[in-house]
């Protein structure tokens, strides 16, 4: 998968100006940097819903441009960070539109639908919710299906725009290890915008900081992650090191006393 | 579903047998089968020529109409509220209605009586009031930095207003067709006739039919845009089609029975409390159940204050009114959502 010079603008506000990017088969990538820094519309042109104002999306050399929709959500699937769930469809009801693609017209679910859609409830553990209704679904579950959803569609590409937001520690640590297990036993490529530096250090075969639509860096995350970038990036200074327990790099930011606290301590002192 | 059509033909039959002239169901029946094909030579009895006429000139084609016209607004209801994402959304949102209205308002103040092949005047204007209106609305709400669906809807609420204020201001200048034009918007299926059937009903069924064929489409549309868009669903041009389709229906439905509310609303809503929001189930059932509702409607709009005539518009509102409200209160448990 590849981007090459794209330049992308909602209306006339460049967001994204001459990126390149490439990204190989069977890889987690997360997708860091801060709010506003063009993250979603870079998925969102890579997973061609919205066309760059220049530059090509390639998926195994082919322009995604040029690709009919439904061939397309053969090998995409994107999971997007809010997800309406108002209308009181089962759980797998919403797994089995993952079928959709396949489906034509009144054509009804065939026996290789009915398998993708229990194995990708199984790979996700969601089987046992099946017959609930996702209204009352929670966080993690909801979410647990929209990517069931999104794996029935068997594609080869699974983008992903922050599924861990709202999400506790453990349903985090879940869906996380979910999606590198999709990667190391079911040869899928994982696209997926993620806040939390560490978890992206922790479970990520590479990374791409962005910044003001640029890519300010990308590779393997104990390469690329220094203090100066993250200060660079986030405009926060941190202190990272080295971590016995999860074996990886681990970073936490480090309070800057503002002038104001300073002269309050100052004051007290 | 089986059950659903049989309790459409059972209206049927009951609609036919009641009116000014007693006939019972069992005679309605031998009158309405022995003119078939094949089926009908295993009626025996022979009737009186006055029963054909009363059953298959007059009864008959206000009958099938009204289930037509039930049909078509049930169906479009419920492929606006689905494709919208808003449970208020009717099949009225493009200002078909008004569109209507306002052809046919004109045609009864210009006294045009006849119209296209053989069809009323009120009812050729108004079908080219609502298509012209939809067509408007439709380019208008496009004209705007994006076409979005909230620029479209407020474009449908604008020149909706704008056009009820035309028939109203028009309503005053010609306090002489007062009565006709208020008759013609409150809706009514007294003049339906065979030719208005042949009219409404290829344009009604075969809409109804693309609506369902797209069902699975309107079901993604339901998980939100990104996410259909994603499934492959091109929402864009599948929106478009919904919305033309839908405000055809709509059109041909309100030119032949005039504007009657609360159907095209409220079945979908009283339906999905029972099939759930899958349209591939939902909007055949809702189809056939604004079908039978609005036969029931019309049967009491004729014979409930016979020789007087109540307005269809008037019935469906005040009996459907507190039955949706009972089940919504009988449903509450369930979690009602739209």
């Amino acid at each position: 998968m590849e981007a090459r010079d794209l330049s992308c603008a909602y209306d006339q506000t460049a967001i994204i100006e001459h990126l390149n990017l490439a990204i190989e088969r069977n890889n987690m990538v997360g997708i860091l940097g801060p709010n506003g820094s063009g993250k979603t519309t870079l998925l969102r042109h890579i997973s061609a819903a919205l066309k760059p104002r220049s530059g090509v999306v390639l998926l195994n050399g082919v322009d995604v441009f040029t690709m009919r929709r439904r061939m397309l959500a053969r090998k995409m699937a994107y999971v997007p960070q809010n997800t309406a769930a108002d209308f009181e469809f089962s759980a797998m009801d919403v797994v089995m539109m993952g079928r959709i693609p396949y489906m034509k017209g009144f054509q009804s679910e065939s026996r290789a639908d009915m398998v993708a859609v229990e194995q990708a409830m199984d790979m996700t553990g969601t089987w046992q919710l099946r017959d609930r209704s996702i209204t009352e679904l929670s966080g993690g579950e909801l979410q647990r299906v929209m990517i069931a959803r999104a794996l029935a569609q068997q594609p080869e590409v699974l983008m992903l725009d922050e599924p861990t937001a709202h999400l506790d520690l453990q349903f985090q640590m879940e869906i996380l290890d979910l999606l590198r297990q999709l990667v190391d036993h079911h040869g899928l490529t994982v696209i997926v915008v993620l806040h939390d530096i560490n978890l992206a250090v922790q479970f990520c075969d590479k990374v791409v900081f962005m910044q003001s639509g640029s890519i300010i860096a990308d590779g393997c995350p104990q390469d690329v992650i220094t203090e100066q970038l993250i200060s660079d990036v986030y405009n926060v200074s941190v202190s990272i090191w080295h971590d016995e327990a999860t074996g990886s790099i681990c970073i936490a930011p480090v309070r800057q006393p503002s002038s104001k606290t300073s002269a309050c301590i100052k004051r007290i002192g | 579903m089986l059950a659903m059509v049989v309790i459409l033909f059972l209206s049927i039959l009951l609609a036919v047998s009641l009116g000014a002239a007693d006939i019972t169901m069992a005679d309605a029946f031998g009158v309405l089968v022995k003119p078939l094909p094949i089926v009908g030579r295993w009626v025996n009895a022979s009737y009186d020529e006055v029963y054909y006429s009363i059953v298959w000139g007059i009864r008959l084609p206000r009958i099938l109409l009204a289930a037509i016209v039930g049909m078509g607004l049930a169906a479009a209801g419920t492929a606006f509220q689905g494709m919208l994402r808003n449970p208020m959304a009717d099949p009225y949102v493009l200002g078909v209605s008004s569109g209507a209205s306002f052809g046919a308002t004109i045609s009864i103040v210009l006294g045009i009586g006849s119209g296209f092949m053989g069809l009323a005047g009120s009812t050729t204007a108004a079908f080219i009031g609502a298509v012209l209106t939809m067509a408007a609305v439709y380019t208008l709400g496009r004209a705007g930095r994006k076409s979005s669906m909230v620029t479209l809807l407020l474009a449908g609420i604008a020149v909706s207003s704008f056009l009820s204020a035309m028939v109203s201001f028009m309503m005053i200048l010609n306090h002489d067709k007062l009565e006709s034009i208020v008759l013609w918007t409150m809706g009514s299926f007294a003049m339906a006739s065979w030719t208005s059937l042949y009219i409404s009903f290829p344009i009604i069924m075969f809409g109804s039919i693309v609506l369902w064929f797209m069902s699975k489409e309107m079901n993604a549309l339901l998980m939100g845009d990104e996410t259909a868009l994603h499934l492959g669903v091109d929402v864009n041009k599948v929106r478009r089609l919904l919305l033309a389709v839908g405000s055809l229906i709509t059109a041909s439905a309100v030119s032949v029975s005039g504007i009657i509310g609360f159907v095209g609303l409220i079945i979908p809503h009283v339906v999905r409390l029972f099939t759930g929001p899958d349209h591939r189930r939902l909007l055949p059932a809702a189809a056939v159940s604004g079908a039978i509702f609005m036969i029931i409607s019309d049967t009491l709009a004729r014979t409930a204050m016979a020789p007087i005539e109540i307005p269809v518009g008037i019935i469906t509102s005040l009996v459907g009114g507190p039955f949706f409200l009972y089940l919504l209160v009988r449903n509450r448990n369930a979690a009602y959502r739209g």
